[in-house]
This record gives C-alpha cells, sequence and structure tokens, in this order.
C-alpha cells in the first residue's frame, strides 16, 4: 500500500501501527502478508490485536422497511409495527426482537443509494465500492492487508449454500480469492485421498516445489509465491479438520438448529480461529411475493441467530477487533405489489454495521416520510467501502501498490462516513 | 346509526339489485357493482343478513360497504396493522377483525353512532381549482365493542365457532387459542405446531377445532381436552431451492354447512414462491374419514394462489385465486363425480370427540383426486378473498387494486 493521500484519518492505534507494517511491506515487495516481517513478540501482538470482519449478507435485498426503517401507518409502511431498542430514541422493526436489545452495540446507515436495482450491480458495489471494474471486494482486501503469514487459514471464507461466484480477489493475489464453504461442510477435497499414502503425497509436495522453483527461474515470484501460499494453505486447513467436526450440541440450541444458525456457529469459530474477514449469508430475501410472510419466516431465523452471535463476539472481548456488517445488495420498493411483494429498490435503503472501528448506537442518514428516497446524508457503495476499509485501519484514501503501478484502494471520489467512525 | 344527515357520506354509484329466481348458476355469474377503496384490499365477508360487506385493506382500517346503497363507513383506530381475517359473531350482530398486530377486535355491524368527519382538503379531489371545494365526508366508527391481545405477533385468524360459546384464534406465537366468546376469557391453548399457523376453524359440531400451519400440516383437535387426534400432512408447502425457505399454509379455510366437508384454499408445487411461482391449490378434506379427498386445480394452471374457498348451498366448491400475472379468477368445482364414486366404498363411523376420546386409527392412504373446475369467471385484478350470502345467490370478491365487487348468479 502506498501514496497515502489522507493523513489525517483516524486509524484504530496499536503500539505499531498495521498501517506501518503495510506499508512496509509492500515496499519490501513481501507479498505473503506481514507477518514475515514482525519480530515474535510484535506478531504476537498484531495477532491478538487482528482486526477481523464478519458480513452477515442478506442475499436478495431485504426490505428496509422490515428491517431498520419502519415506516408505520404511511402509503407503503406494511403491516409491521417499529419496537424500541437498547439505544434510546431508535426504533427498528418488530420482527427483529433480539436484534433490537443489540442496537447499543450497532448502527443504522438509512441513506443509501446506489442508483441500481439491479442485483449483480448492486452486490458488486457494495462489495467492491466501485460500480465497474475489476475490484477486490471487502474480504479479498482484508485478506490482503489485515491476514498474518503466519495464519494457517485463508484470509477471506464464505459460508453459504448457493449464489453467484464471483471473481472476489480483483487483480489481487489469487490467494486472496474467497474460500466457498458450502454450508458447515468442510471444503471438498480436504482430505488426503484414502489411496495416496502419506509418504507419496510428501514426495508428490516437494516434486511440485521443485517443479515451481524450476518454473520461477528469472520468472516474477509475485504470482509463484502466490500459489505456494494457497497450497500451503490448504495444507494447513487440512491439518484443521476439526474446525468442521459436529457441533456443540447446546451451541446449537443457542444459535438454532437451521442452517443459518449452524453457518453462524461455524463463522464464530473461525473468527476465533483467526480467519481475517468471514462472510455468512442468509438466503431468502428477494421477495417479489409474499414480502411480508417470507420476511416474517427469514427475519425469525436471521434475528435471534444474529443477536446470539454478536453476543458471543461482544463476551469474548473480541467486537473491538471485528467489524460486524449486515448487508444486501439493495432493499425493496416501497410500492407493494399485487402479490404483497415488494421489487428491487436501489434508491434508498438501510445496513446495520458495528464493532471494530465504529461508534455504535448511531443512526446515519434518513429517508422521507414514505421512504421513497433519501432525504439527508445520502451515501452509496463507494461511502461504506471506505468507511468498513477506516474501521479496520486499512487507509483506504491510499493505493494498493502492484507491480509497477498503483490503485486506489477505495474510490478517490468517495470518502468513509466520518461520523460513523471511532 | 345516526349520523349528521346535512352532509352526504361519498358513495360510489348504485344500481338496483335485480330480482332473482331459479336456482344460482355459476355460469349465468354477473358483476352487478363495484366499489372503490384507495388502496388493495386483503380480504372481505359478507355478515350473515347479506347487507353489508366487510373489507380489509392494506391501511389500518376495515371497511363496511351497504350493498344496496354503496354507503362505506370506515372501522379505524383498534388496529395498528393491517386486518387479515374477518368473522362474525353467530347471531350476526358483532364482527371480529384479527390483524398483523396481533389484536382481535369486536365491533358492531351496525353501531349506535357512527360520525360523519370531513376529510382534509388535500384528500378532497377537485377538477377545477377555481371553484369552492365541497369537503367530503367519511363515516367512521373509532369505538370497538372490545380490543383482544390476542397473540404475540400476527393474529392470522379468528373464527367464531356455530354455537355462539367459542372464538378461536391463531397466530405468530404458534399457538391456537379457544376464547369463551362472552368475556373473552382464554379456555384453552393448543400447542404443537412447529412452525406459523395460517387458519384456524371450529367444526360446526363444536367439539373439534381443525388448524393448518406453513408447512401444510394439517391438525385436527378435540376442543374439550386439547389433544391432537389427527395429523394430516397436505401438499400445499413448498421448499424454495433457490431461495432457501419454506413457504405455504392455509390462506382461507371454511366448512361446508354440515360441517363433512373442509376446504383449504393455498400453494403447491413451489418452484419460486419469491417470484409467486407456484399453483394455487383447494384441498378438500372429508371430515368423516379425515383424509384429503380431493385437490382442486384451476383450468389455466397459471402460477398463484388461492385466497378464498367457500362451499355453495348447492353443492360445488367455489375458489377465488389470486394470479402472478396480474389477474385473477372465481373458479367452481363438481364433487359429485368424486361422492358418487365414494359412495360405493364404505366410510368409517365419525369419530366423536369427548374428554376420553383415543387418537383415532391410521386409515389406509388414499391418492387425493385431481379435479377442474366445470367454471371460471375471469376477473381482470388479483382475488384476494371471496364470500357468499346465505342463500348463495350472491357472492363478493375483494380485489388487489382496491376494489370490492358484487356479483350474483
Amino acid at each position: 500500500m502506498t501514496k497515502r493521500r489522507n493523513a489525517g484519518c483516524n486509524a484504530v492505534d496499536h503500539h505499531v501501527t498495521r498501517r506501518h507494517f503495510m506499508g512496509t511491506g509492500a515496499m519490501a515487495g513481501a507479498m505473503a502478508g506481514f507477518g514475515g516481517l514482525l519480530t515474535p513478540s510484535m506478531a504476537k501482538e498484531m495477532k491478538s490485536g487482528q482486526k477481523q470482519i464478519l458480513q452477515v449478507y442478506l442475499q436478495g435485498g431485504v426490505s428496509q422497511f422490515e428491517s431498520w426503517d419502519c415506516k408505520p401507518g404511511t402509503k407503503y409502511g406494511g403491516p409491521f409495527r417499529p419496537i424500541s431498542t437498547s439505544v434510546p430514541g431508535v426504533q427498528i422493526c418488530e420482527l427483529l426482537p433480539y436484534t433490537a436489545q443489540k442496537m447499543h452495540l450497532l448502527s443504522v446507515v438509512r441513506s443509501i443509494n446506489l442508483q441500481t436495482d439491479d442485483h449483480t450491480v448492486g452486490r458488486l458495489f457494495m462489495e467492491k465500492g466501485r460500480k465497474n471494474g475489476d475490484y477486490p471486494f471487502v474480504g479479498a482486501v482484508a485478506s490482503k492487508y489485515l491476514t498474518a503469514a503466519d495464519n494457517p487459514l485463508p484470509g477471506y471464507v464464505h459460508i453459504t449454500t448457493r449464489g453467484i461466484v464471483d471473481q472476489t480477489a480483483g487483480f489481487l493475489e489469487s490467494k486472496h480469492e474467497m474460500m466457498r464453504l458450502e454450508g458447515v461442510k468442510p471444503p471438498t477435497n480436504l482430505e488426503r485421498p484414502k489411496d495416496l499414502s502419506k509418504s507419496l503425497a510428501i514426495r508428490a509436495e516437494g516434486l511440485r516445489q521443485q517443479l515451481n522453483q524450476q518454473f520461477g527461474g528469472k520468472r516474477s515470484r509475485a504470482l509463484i509465491d502466490s500459489y505456494d501460499t494457497s497450497f500451503e494453505q490448504a495444507q494447513q486447513l487440512m491439518a484443521r479438520s476439526d474446525l468442521f467436526e459436529k457441533q456443540d450440541e447446546k451451541e446449537l440450541d443457542r444459535y438454532g438448529r437451521h442452517w443459518f444458525g449452524r453457518r453462524c456457529l461455524l463463522a464464530r469459530t473461525l473468527l476465533e480461529q483467526g480467519v481475517t474477514c468471514v462472510k455468512v449469508t442468509h438466503h431468502g430475501y428477494d421477495t417479489h411475493a409474499e414480502n411480508f410472510n417470507f420476511h416474517v419466516e427469514q427475519l425469525d431465523e436471521f434475528d435471534k441467530t444474529f443477536a446470539t452471535l454478536l453476543g458471543d463476539i461482544e463476551d469474548r472481548g473480541m467486537l473491538d477487533n471485528v467489524l460486524v456488517i449486515i448487508y444486501s445488495e439493495f432493499g425493496r420498493t416501497p410500492k407493494v405489489n399485487h402479490k404483497y411483494g415488494r421489487d428491487h429498490w436501489g434508491k434508498s435503503f438501510s445496513i446495520a454495521l458495528g464493532g471494530c472501528g465504529i461508534q455504535p448506537g448511531g443512526v446515519v442518514g434518513a429517508t422521507n416520510a414514505d421512504g421513497t428516497e433519501v432525504s439527508d446524508r445520502e451515501v452509496d457503495g463507494a461511502h461504506l467501502f471506505h468507511t468498513y476499509m477506516q474501521a479496520v485501519g486499512i487507509d483506504s484514501q491510499s493505493d494498493h501498490a502492484l507491480d509497477g503501478r498503483s490503485v486506489p484502494i477505495g474510490d478517490p471520489v468517495a470518502a468513509p462516513i466520518k461520523e460513523l467512525l471511532t | 346509526m345516526r349520523f349528521d344527515e346535512t352532509q352526504t357520506p361519498e358513495m360510489d354509484e348504485v344500481v338496483p339489485m335485480p330480482e332473482n329466481s331459479g336456482k344460482p348458476d355459476p355460469k349465468k355469474a354477473k358483476e352487478l357493482k363495484q366499489f372503490t377503496h384507495g388502496e388493495a384490499l386483503t380480504n372481505c365477508r359478507l355478515d350473515p343478513s347479506g347487507k353489508y360487506v366487510f373489507a380489509g385493506a392494506e391501511d389500518f382500517g376495515v371497511y363496511r360497504w351497504e350493498i344496496e346503497t354503496g354507503e362505506k363507513v370506515v372501522y379505524r383506530g383498534a388496529h395498528d396493522s393491517w386486518v387479515r381475517r374477518i368473522d362474525f359473531s353467530s347471531d350476526g350482530k358483532q364482527v371480529l377483525t384479527s390483524g398483523w398486530d396481533g389484536r382481535v377486535v369486536v365491533w358492531d355491524v351496525q353501531p349506535e353512532t357512527i360520525q360523519a368527519v370531513e376529510l382534509p382538503v388535500e384528500q378532497t379531489e377537485s377538477e377545477d381549482d377555481s371553484e369552492p371545494v365541497e369537503p367530503k365526508v367519511e363515516l367512521v366508527v373509532d369505538k370497538p365493542v372490545r380490543i383482544v391481545e390476542a397473540h404475540r405477533g400476527f393474529s392470522r385468524w379468528v373464527h367464531a365457532g356455530p354455537n355462539g360459546k367459542y372464538i378461536a384464534t391463531c397466530g405468530n406465537d404458534k399457538i391456537i387459542k379457544l376464547w369463551d366468546a362472552r368475556r373473552w376469557k382464554l379456555k384453552k391453548e393448543f400447542v404443537g405446531h412447529g412452525r406459523h399457523p395460517y387458519a384456524v376453524m371450529i367444526h360446526p359440531d363444536g367439539e373439534s377445532l381443525v388448524s393448518e400451519d406453513l408447512m401444510g400440516e394439517i391438525f385436527v383437535w378435540n376442543a374439550k381436552t386439547g389433544q391432537r387426534t389427527r395429523e394430516l400432512k397436505s401438499v400445499m408447502t413448498g421448499f424454495d431451492n433457490k431461495f432457501q425457505a419454506d413457504m405455504g399454509g392455509a390462506r382461507d379455510m371454511a366448512f361446508n354447512a354440515d360441517g363433512s366437508l373442509l376446504g383449504c384454499a393455498g400453494i403447491t408445487n413451489v418452484v419460486n414462491s419469491f417470484a409467486g411461482q407456484q399453483d394455487p391449490i383447494i384441498c378438500v378434506v372429508d371430515w368423516a374419514t379425515k383424509e384429503i379427498s380431493s385437490h382442486l386445480r384451476t383450468k389455466s394452471n397459471s402460477a398463484g394462489v388461492a385466497w378464498g374457498v367457500r362451499f355453495h348451498p348447492e353443492g360445488f366448491v367455489v375458489g377465488a385465486m389470486g394470479n402472478q400475472n396480474g389477474k385473477g379468477t372465481v373458479e367452481f368445482w363438481s364433487l359429485a363425480d368424486e361422492e358418487a364414486a365414494e359412495s360405493a366404498a364404505p366410510k368409517e363411523e365419525a369419530a366423536g370427540c369427548d374428554d376420553h376420546a383415543a387418537p383415532e386409527e391410521p386409515v389406509e392412504e388414499k391418492k387425493p383426486r385431481e379435479i377442474k373446475p366445470f367454471h371460471v369467471v375471469e376477473v381482470n385484478k388479483p382475488v384476494r378473498g371471496i364470500d357468499f350470502t346465505e342463500d348463495g345467490r350472491r357472492f363478493v370478491i375483494a380485489c388487489s387494486d382496491g376494489s370490492l365487487r358484487v356479483y350474483e348468479m
């Protein structure tokens, strides 16, 4: 990372700042992460204060009316009522009673306008902070700048059941690409094939390294190092099959025995074990029909589970270091259609976030009385991306250092939502 | 009823209702009049006298139209949410409304006082701005007889039992509740649905209740003991593989007059319920055997939802459909062929429901008959509710465009 354009941003304080390490690492051409540059004591300190991200993606577009921005009794308000939260004066939808009791840990942004109602465009904008271009996702950037080199686990893990396969690392090294887990099952081929003996596997790995060295020759090491790291990560992950063993029954009682409960419990485990960015997808919010019944069902599943996960992160003292983001690719239309559905709506919707680097208990921005447009503090995916990065101590207004060129980390035309940052 | 008669309430054009003779014939069904409302309607019910039709809407009001005159009255101030289900006390004097706010509200069908309230100027249309605008007047009932906080979460259903003693409700707390109809004292709770129950009805014999949940599970309960005496797994549910969620449940439920048949309206064959891609269906339960005897399918197989079911006094079944394509139908099925076929087979005795009744023995599973309608009335908007007058000559439908349409046949 080079060319800091804004020296005045408020990063999270460290005895040794992360930015310093990342900058030094980039200049030294170290592509394998910062860990190798640290003294053991510094590495320990960094590991203990490792910044992480938890993304909870409500796939399809959760309705802002039925979640973070209720408009009770208005033309488009729908049937649900607002409830009070643990933050005086802040109300959210009655479908989120458990989350309401955790709102002192979260803040809401109610003024997002992506100017698109397209799933793909919206999703990529919310992940990359850019509407167009081959830029890396939030998780990939976090993987690059926040993952210690000696971390045996991938930097960016997505727990889902289905979903569009995006190219998430952009121009970053492939080792920062998202690792997708199908539910709580281990990655496919995690186990050594039964007909491959351990000694043969070691010999095969030796051969691979030898061929790598020969192929590397006078070529740039960056790409080969990246593949090497991927192999090493895979090998280290093979040694951690315990992460995917049967989940604790008592914990499942707390999280819920549905798929989302199991995914969130695995997410907690992965965060505890040091995965830098864990993304959990909860499907089922593209409610063109039966918006209200589906939100009853889906948010009922989401609410208690998410509140349990957030509470556990807090109870473990991790929340200062884990940025939590609950988001969708857009919201839902104010108008209710003839199928009791709400359609795509990217013009005025909400997200919630909290934890690392985020001022809790706040509400940023507003929509008008009917929720049809943003009335205050309009932001988009670029502002949010800057905010996420700044919250975890990455200077989003500096550049990625690539082979001979630099690319701004965040969109230069946008800035973080400073009032959200600590 | 009294209100300031110097002010004339607005009402839709009134068309005299024709006299009718002979048996009601669905093929002669004809729309007689249409009342309009500014918001989409959610359901409708005719009061037992056939004089008034009540409808819920996608606002917080309940609306009463007098069919002959078109006079519209809004019942408001008691619900903080949309009204899902409307029913009447057995004497027909009170109307019960249940809503997404968890409440059941009891109102007088013909309240002593109806206020005439001037609408704000911005709600009064004028074609010529230079002309002085005559304020419009809204007739309002804002004093309910009773408000019952019936369920934690959405009160999806309210049904007044046939003997006037009990009211049944269900809600998103997953509990079926039986209330004393006079004092609204909770008599019994029925717990067992794993997912949200969508509807509950008291059988005409007053001894049993039947409920259906999101997963299409139909439970029969002994009203006295609270025991579950029968479980039926219907096809009225589905898991949407793409979006990873369940959808289903009864959107309407009705017994025929003698209680020998139960109709459950809803969906089946879920493909993508998030886009409304599933088939409407009405499942008919033979109450004697407690088996699903018939699946009533629509003529066109259009994707959508069956929002209403009624048993006509002439013996046929009527269903109301809201289709994915933005249109609707009212469809008519005859069960006569099925009845004839089944009359050859011996039927089990109807099981009594008393304190000592044991769960019924399982009977051999019989595949329901698939039946197509013998007649369809096309409607240019999705239909969300249907009800008949007691003589079966008129029916009303509530539509998603806010129209309430009266038919005669």
